[in-house]
Formats: C-alpha cells, structure tokens, sequence
C-alpha cells in the first residue's frame, strides 16, 4: 500500500479510528497495529509476510536466548545465528545474483567458463529496512544494552510497524519498542505536528518528486540526445527528486506515526544546507548513518587509532552503505566518492565542525557541497559505470542537443521547497516553524498554508510513483 | 483533546472542499457560457492532423482537434458538440494511424490513459473506464483537472489549433511509424471503424453536414502504411464526403512525415477554404 494512494486514504481512518477507540487497552492497540501493517505490507505481495514473520520470530527466540545464556561462546553463537539469519535473507533475495554474476566474470577474465545459475525472484519491498531493525535488536540484547522483550506481539508490532517498515526510518529497538509496550495518550499537540509533517511529506513527493520523475528519466535514458546544459539540468533535478522522494517518505512516516503517539526518529535534518560532506552525512539518512555508525564502524576502531585504520574504517563504512543500497557496482561506487570525499575532513579532524545551523554567509559553501553531492548522485542513478561516463561525457561534450522542458510551475514548487526547509531548518521538521511567530499568532496564515499545500498535493496526487527506496 | 483535534482537522477539510466546490461551480457557470457564445459554425475535429494542420481563423471555423485523439472519444466528443453547441458542419480529419490497433490501448496503456482520462472522463459511462483501467483512478485524473479554474469555460475534451514549427529536422519517421503501427498491438481497430459509423450517424440524426479531410501524407510515411491498415482507412473514406488537398503541398511544408508545420497549415487552410466554397 503506498502513502500516497486511495486504499491507504481509506485504511488510515478505520486504524486511526479503531486504534484510539482501543485506548484502555494496550494489548488491543498493539494487536491492531500489527495486523493493520501486516495488511498495509501483505498489499503488495502477501506472499513476502513469511519473510517478516519468520525474521520476527528467529530474532524474538534469539533475543531471548540471548538473554538468558550465560556463556559468552553461546552468546556470541546466538548472536552469529541472528546475523546469517537476516544477513542469509539479504543475501538470497537482493545480493545473490549480483554475486553469482560476479562470480561467473571473474571465472571467465581467468579462463573458466560457467553457466550460473540465476533467480529470478522480486526484491521483497523493505527488505534492507527490517532486517537491519531486527539485527539491531539482537546485537543490543548481546552487548547487555537492551533487554529483550517478553511479549510477542508488542516485538511483532515493533518489526512491522507499518509506517515505517517499508522505507525506514530504521528505528532502534531502543527507541521504538518501549514506546509500544507503554500506554499510549492522544497527545494534541503531538498529533497536530504529526499531521503538518506529514503534510510537508507529501508536498515533497506528490508535487515535487513524482513531477521531476519524468524529465530525469528522460536525461538519464538517452545522454546522449540531451545538452550539456540539459544534463545538468536532469542531474541537479535528480538530487532534488531523491531527497524529497526520501526525505517525503520519512516526513509522512514519522508524521502518521505521531498520529499513533509513537515518535520515530529524525532521519534527515535538511541535508542540502550541508556546508561539507560530513555535515552532509550527519543530516543524510540519519537512522541508516548512525546504524553503520553504532554497529560496524564505532566496533572497527571508529575515527580511534593509526591513520590507516581511520582510512579503512571510513572507506568500510562508506562502501558498505553503498551496497546497503542495492547490489550493483554503481552504488559502491557513489560510496566510494563519499568516502574520497569525507576522508580529507577526518584526518583534517573537521569531520565535526558546522555543528551550528547553517546561516546566509555559509551559501557559497552550501551551494559546492550540493554540487559535490549532486556529482556523486549521477553514479547513484545509472544503470551501469558506462551509463554514468556516458552522462558525464555528455555534460562535456554536447554543446548541441535537445533541451529539457522545465515547467515555471515545477520551478516555483522547488522555490517554495527550498523556501520552508530554510524556515524550518532550525527545528525537526519543516512546517514546524508554524506553530511560532506570525505563524501562531495568525490562524489565517497558518491555516493557509496547510490549505494551499493540501491544495497542491490533491492537484498532482494520482502519478502514484513508487517511492525510489522501496527497491532497497 | 480528540474532539478538539478532530474540529479543527475537520474545519482544514471542511475550508478545502469549499473551495474546491466554489471552483467546479465558477467551471461550470464558464462552461455555460462558452456553449452560449460558440452556437452554429463549423468545427474542425480529429487528432494532431487536425489540431496542427487547420488553422480555425483561415476557414472560419472552431478547431476542436486534440493530440492522440481516437475516433472513440471523437465520436463522444461529437455527441456533445451536436447537443450543445449544433454546428451546421463537421470537419473531419483522418489519417490512416487513426484505424490502426494502438487506439484501442490509448484508454489503458501508461502514456496515455491519464491523460485520456483527463479529457473524457465525463463523456464515457463508468463501465467503460473500468473495462479499460482503472474506473477509481481514471475519475481522479478527472476531477484533479476539474480543480483550477477554467477561465475561457472550453471543456477539456475541446482541444485547439496547435500549430507545429517550421524547422529542418523532419523527426525520426522510424519512431513514428513504430509508435502509429505498433506490432505489438492488433493491426486494426475495430473500435475506431464503430465509433466512425456512430459519427456519421449523429451527424444525419442531427442534420448536421460531415466532411471528411484526408489528412496529407509524405510518400515515405504513406508507403509504410500496414496494408490492412490502409483498406480500412479506404473503407472509412467511402463512407461520406471527402476532401483531399494534397496536391498544394510540397515536402518543405510538413513537420514530420504526417503533420503539417505552421507554413503548411497556412497553404492548406487557405486552399481547403476555397474547396469549402465551392461545397
């Protein structure tokens, strides 16, 4: 079920309804929540809920193994056998063939000819997003910094929780299950801000995302048909179509969530402010960062130890989130250009500066990160390394080609973008900066706003594009 | 808390559908008033041929041509016209694509169905929508159009003359021919040659004259006609007046291999006003 369809605009009213109608009684609530996203997942393809269900169950037995096993080789053999259970699940369904394939490569550039064997089975939508939750859930129970939960259906609620499941955030057991063992008040203000955020969500995909969707496929489908100007124009629009596409989804995530008194963790904090790429990388998929973050860089040694350790923590660290994202060369390599990118501030030690939020004297700095960004995104978008070379020959070499037709409309949309995440920079969300100054003060204005924005979304709702991390 | 919650989501929800409804009554109070204003006359209808290659103000007619148009939804488009607006005359342009098998996926496939919903939705019943695609999701690309103000009142299914530019580069006749004859479709739409008979018959009922005007050709696009495509479209030709005018064309006055540039649809206008005169 997408977020921004017409069975999800019917199935969000019954939960809502159902879920504060239950609200004396915790177990009835987390029960609704657990089959209504197993319902909200099942609407792809039901046949995909064995793989949640069965992730569930292995790591809510382990969890509790692990708890009660007192020898640290059994501890470390559960959390092994938690590790190649989800891992194994990543690795048949998104990284066997890319393997395989390799694999049958590396055999012919030496001499050997195979016939490998391929499986032509779907990607299960989410599939990167609750592996990682559950994983994390396991390895925190094992370094003794979570207990593991004795009720399964609060456990099954927190894997499948629906309005993150798909597409992250990727929430910490730490954060989330609590929240859904506790009691849970309809919190007024919590709600309003759920529904403003989501709001702004929407915004990003419907009207901005799902719009730009067109005229980038175009530029990256044929190179070499387009100007260079217009291949620029395409590669900047796809930095702007993959952050609001993402950062939507996030935004209608976190916001519907609050709708359920349950907050979800930040995960972009206007990423395009960013004045380098390590502020870049503090305010990009914060959930996913801090993930590899906690569980594999800070365990490698971290930013700790000898120059050479620093560089092969970082380029760890970045290589892998690039595979995180999907089995081909392109996104290791877009990991790799972050790495290059990030390594200079590190053993400069101005990985942590910027902490401050960024003001109109950091513009010029703004502007090259978004450049630089936006460079290592084209590799993120093609099909292939060739694919990506040929976009950027065609940057270089076509000074005659066809234009790209950018509607003044989509331009004003993006100004409008840029506009509220400037405004709202300072706070969690965008539209947050309507609940103060002028704002809160005037319900006309506020008010306003949400309609010219609800407006917007139902004018261009209906292209029902996929959201891009579905297929990670 | 709740309550208060839900009173003001409510109000947010209530003030949009009140807007949204003050906008679908100013469209229809415009609407009214453009049937008022274009009462009689000649209209001009078809796909591109006609949206690019008449221009409405040389003949003095209303050209109503739409892009990608097929005879299905010029034959419902047609319904309206002759209960509304009661043209003393039809102009139709045809080309041979206009039979060809693609038309009837025009209401399905993921290029066209949005926007076809767009244009026509009103003018087809439910069930035809959900024989095509989806009924819920093609009424939504409807009433989405429905929802910024229509100054001039012209429906949507109305299109214009759209006149193509004059330029050297004469489009790849390979794309289009694979885009007009599709192999992967059937070769003939049987729906297009139904919905031509259903033409002529609104026409006769309501005593309103058709012409047809065979769309001109380049030879190179014409010779790549599929031939049963092509009998169709002489099939259709017998079946009312027809005007061909060919013949005061030359090649640097067409756009691509079917369509006409801006310089041609000034040559062909003109020369079609005199074989109007002479009807």
């Amino acid at each position: 079920m997408l977020f921004n369809s017409l069975s999800f605009a019917i199935f969000l009213p019954i939960v809502f309804a159902i879920y504060w109608g239950l609200k004396k009684n915790l177990r009835g609530q987390n029960i609704l929540l657990l089959l209504s996203s197993y319902l909200f997942y099942g609407w792809w393809d039901a046949r995909f809920l064995t793989l949640i269900i069965a992730s569930t169950v292995v790591d809510f037995a382990l969890g509790r193994s692990l708890a009660s096993a007192r020898s640290t080789s059994k501890r470390k053999w559960l959390l092994t056998a938690s590790m190649l259970f989800n891992l194994g699940l990543l690795g048949v369904f998104k990284y066997y063939n890319f393997f395989i394939e390799n694999f049958a490569l590396l055999a012919q550039s030496i001499g050997f000819h195979t016939s490998p064997t391929l499986l032509s089975i779907a990607l299960p939508v989410g599939i990167s997003f609750y592996t990682f939750q559950t994983m994390s859930y396991t390895i925190d129970i094992y370094r003794k910094q979570l207990e593991p939960t004795r009720d399964f259906i609060a456990f099954a609620a927190f894997v499948g929780y629906f309005p993150q499941l798909v597409a992250g955030p990727i929430e910490r057991a730490s954060n989330l299950l609590p929240q859904i063992t506790k009691p849970r008040n309809f919190d007024y203000q919590k709600a309003v801000d759920g529904l403003r955020q989501a709001l702004w969500g929407f915004f990003k995909k419907v009207v901005i995302a799902d719009a730009v969707a067109p005229l980038v496929d175009q530029t990256f489908a044929d190179p070499n048909i387009y100007s260079s100007g217009a291949l620029v124009a395409g590669a900047f629009l796809f930095s702007i179509q993959i952050y609001c596409d993402f950062s939507g989804y996030s935004d209608i995530a976190i916001g519907i969530s609050k709708l359920f008194g349950i907050d979800l963790m930040q995960n972009f904090r206007t990423p395009y402010f960013s004045r380098d790429i390590a502020e870049f990388w503090r305010r990009w998929h914060i959930s996913l960062s801090t993930w590899f973050r906690d569980y594999l860089y800070i365990p490698l040694g971290g930013s700790r130890g000898s120059t050479a350790l620093k560089v092969r923590n970082t380029f760890a660290i970045f290589l892998v989130s690039g595979f995180w994202h999907g089995a081909n060369w392109t996104f290791i390599i877009w990991g790799l250009i972050n790495a290059l990118l990030f390594l200079p501030l590190l053993l400069a030690k101005r990985n942590r500066s910027n902490l401050d939020h960024p003001g109109l004297k950091d513009l010029h700095r703004i502007a090259l990160t978004f450049i630089i960004t936006t460079i290592a995104w084209i590799f993120f978008r093609a099909d292939s390394f060739g694919h990506a070379i040929d976009y950027f020959d065609g940057i270089r070499l076509n000074t005659t080609g066809d234009a790209l037709n950018i509607k003044a409309t989509l331009l004003a949309y993006i100004a409008l973008l840029i506009l509220g995440d400037w405004l709202g920079r300072k706070h969690n969300f965008a539209l947050n900066f309507l609940g103060e100054g002028v704002f809160a003060r005037y319900t006309f204005l506020r008010f306003g706003t949400y309609l010219l924005l609800a407006f917007l979304v139902l004018l261009y709702l209906g292209g029902q594009q996929n959201f891009i991390y579905f297929q990670f | 808390m709740m309550r208060q919650f839900l009173t003001r989501f409510s109000l947010i929800v209530l003030l949009l559908a009140t807007g949204i409804a003050t906008v679908l009554g100013f469209n229809y109070w415009r609407t009214q008033s453009f049937i008022a204003q274009h009462q009689g006359g000649i209209i001009v209808l078809g796909d591109s041929h006609a949206a690019t290659n008449i221009n409405p103000n040389v003949i003095g007619a209303s050209n109503y041509g739409h892009t990608a148009e097929p005879l299905l939804a010029t034959a419902q488009k047609l319904e309206w016209i002759t209960t509304n607006l009661q043209p003393d005359t039809v102009l139709l342009v045809l080309s041979p694509n206009n039979f060809a098998g693609y038309n009837d996926h025009k209401f399905s496939e993921e290029q066209w169905a949005p926007e076809m919903a767009k244009r026509y939705f009103a003018l087809f019943p439910w069930e035809f929508w959900g024989h095509y695609s989806d009924a819920p999701t093609a009424l939504g690309h409807h009433f989405r159009k429905q929802l910024l103000p229509n100054v001039s009142g012209k429906p949507a299914f109305l299109g214009k003359y759209a006149p193509k530019p004059v330029k050297e580069e004469k489009g790849d006749l390979e794309l289009v021919i694979a885009r007009h004859f599709n192999p992967q479709f059937e070769t003939v739409s049987e729906a297009s040659m139904k919905a031509l008979k259903e033409i002529v018959t609104t026409c006769k009922q309501n005593g309103t004259t058709l012409l047809i005007l065979k769309a001109p050709l380049l030879p190179k696009y014409a010779q790549r006609v599929p031939n049963e495509v092509q009998q169709t479209f002489n099939q259709a030709l017998s079946m009312t007046q027809v005007i061909e005018l060919s013949s005061s064309l030359s090649p640097a006055h067409f756009f691509n291999g079917d369509h006409l540039n801006k310089d041609g649809a000034e040559i062909y206008s003109s020369a079609l006003k005199k074989a109007l005169a002479q009807k």
